[in-house]
């Protein structure tokens, strides 16, 4: 049988907890882990992008508003990948009942071993691998989405969006600087939505610095409303299409999606 | 609750991104406090709100300005910077909400005034509990101008 490998990302803010999972899960025989480790939730979501972790493992010691907040981030970043929580002992009836809705599996610190983490993840890493090939099948194949985008809430608009669209799966990441999508981009996504305007990138310099490390990539940029004229210029420079913030629809944004997929 | 808690309080939020208005309605459409939200989408409508100009002839005296730094047209910094030379307006605690963390833009910011930089965090939750955080420190427990408040808080 070969040795099967699933690719885990760990987030927690003690790094001494990161060695010891890496420990729990090394060389065990059928499987083999690979293990990113992630000190908070914009960590992790970088990570994601460049390593797409099948399940992502969570510590949420102590479990206080951090926690829950690291949660809350998570699950929007994390995507189809599910999450393992592990909980400590101090934790309300509340929180657990809102960290189990929400996760595939937890384990609550005093009782974690080996054998149990081992077919916990495992098992929801399957249940993925289940869940998208069936996706796969029915839909055609899950397009991988980039959106480079510094303003939390015009990524929330673009994410319910494409949550929006019933015919078709995406699976979406998100960057808020374009240095970051600049680390691993070129491998994983199909599409990348950008933002010209970016805390370490203005203009069209944003386009030029992306186009320049990824020529075949497709991107369509994201303009403000009163930049019409910059998207058409975008155009020129490179784009492969445009959509104005506040105006794009899960309907408009899944066709523009599909003809720059179909560029490559 | 207190009857000071239920004073209306006039917030004018200056940002260009419709979503992160969106988000910023539906945080504050949460609070404790009383606040009547008005949007501009850049420098020059803020001011004209700020002057009530214009269509903006019956608008509320600002009691806080959240203000973005980056917008098409007058951005956030040329509009502090008009804003602070204005007596009229200068008593007006700005806070600059920007998704940068760059050190020189939190450097010009304070040179030019700004009361506080707060930088957007770049999850929604995160971003819900900074706008908490800044409504409980600058409506909830610091003391705003008097003259800011308008006629009608200025008898106290």
């Amino acid at each position: 049988m070969d040795l099967q490998t699933i690719r885990v990302l760990f987030i927690g803010h003690n790094p001494d907890n990161a060695a010891l999972i890496r420990l729990l899960l090394s060389s065990n025989g059928g499987t083999h882990f690979q293990v990113h480790y992630a000190r908070d939730a914009q960590g992790a979501a970088r990570a994601m992008q460049s390593h797409l972790a099948e399940v992502v493992l969570l510590d949420l010691e102590p479990p206080d508003h951090e926690a829950l907040s690291t949660l809350a981030a998570t699950i929007e970043f994390a995507g189809d990948a599910p999450i393992v929580a592990i909980i400590g002992p101090g934790i309300t009836p509340a929180a657990l009942q809102s960290i189990h809705a929400a996760v595939g599996d937890y384990f609550a610190t005093p009782r974690l071993n080996r054998a149990d983490l081992i077919a916990s993840i495992s098992q929801q890493a399957h249940r993925g691998r289940r869940k998208e090939k069936r996706s796969n099948a029915d839909h055609g194949r899950t397009i991988r989405v980039l959106i480079v985008e510094d303003n939390p809430g015009d990524a929330a608009l673009i994410r319910r969006a494409l949550r929006s669209v019933k015919s078709r799966e995406f699976q979406v990441s998100h960057v808020s600087r374009l240095s970051a999508a600049l680390e691993g981009i070129h491998r994983y996504h199909d599409v990348v939505l950008l933002d010209l305007n970016l805390p370490d990138s203005q203009d069209m310099e944003t386009l030029h610095r992306l186009r320049a490390r990824e020529p075949h990539l497709p991107i369509i940029v994201v303009t403000g409303i009163e930049d019409r004229r910059k998207a058409v210029e975008a155009l020129a420079n490179g784009a492969q299409d445009y959509l104005v913030k506040g105006h794009a629809d899960g309907h408009l944004l899944e066709r523009a999606i599909l003809r720059c997929v179909g560029f490559r | 609750m207190n009857t000071q808690n239920s004073a209306l309080i006039d917030v004018l939020l200056v940002d260009d991104s419709p979503g992160d208005v969106r988000l910023t309605q539906e945080a504050l459409k949460g609070s404790r406090f009383r606040i009547r939200l008005e949007v501009a989408r850049n420098g020059e409508e803020a001011l004209a709100v700020l002057r009530h100009e214009g269509r903006y002839a019956n608008a509320a005296r600002m009691n806080l300005v959240l203000l973005d730094l980056n917008m098409p047209g007058m951005d956030g910094r040329e509009m502090l910077a008009v804003m602070k030379q204005d007596d009229a307006l200068k008593s007006i605690p700005v806070v600059v909400l920007s998704t940068s963390d760059s050190e020189s833009d939190i450097q010009r910011t304070y040179e030019l005034h700004a009361n506080a930089y707060v930088t957007k965090p770049a999850h929604v939750s995160q971003f819900n509990s900074a706008i908490r955080a800044i409504e409980d420190f600058w409506i909830g427990f610091a003391k705003l101008p008097a003259g800011s408040f308008g006629p009608k808080v200025l008898t106290d």
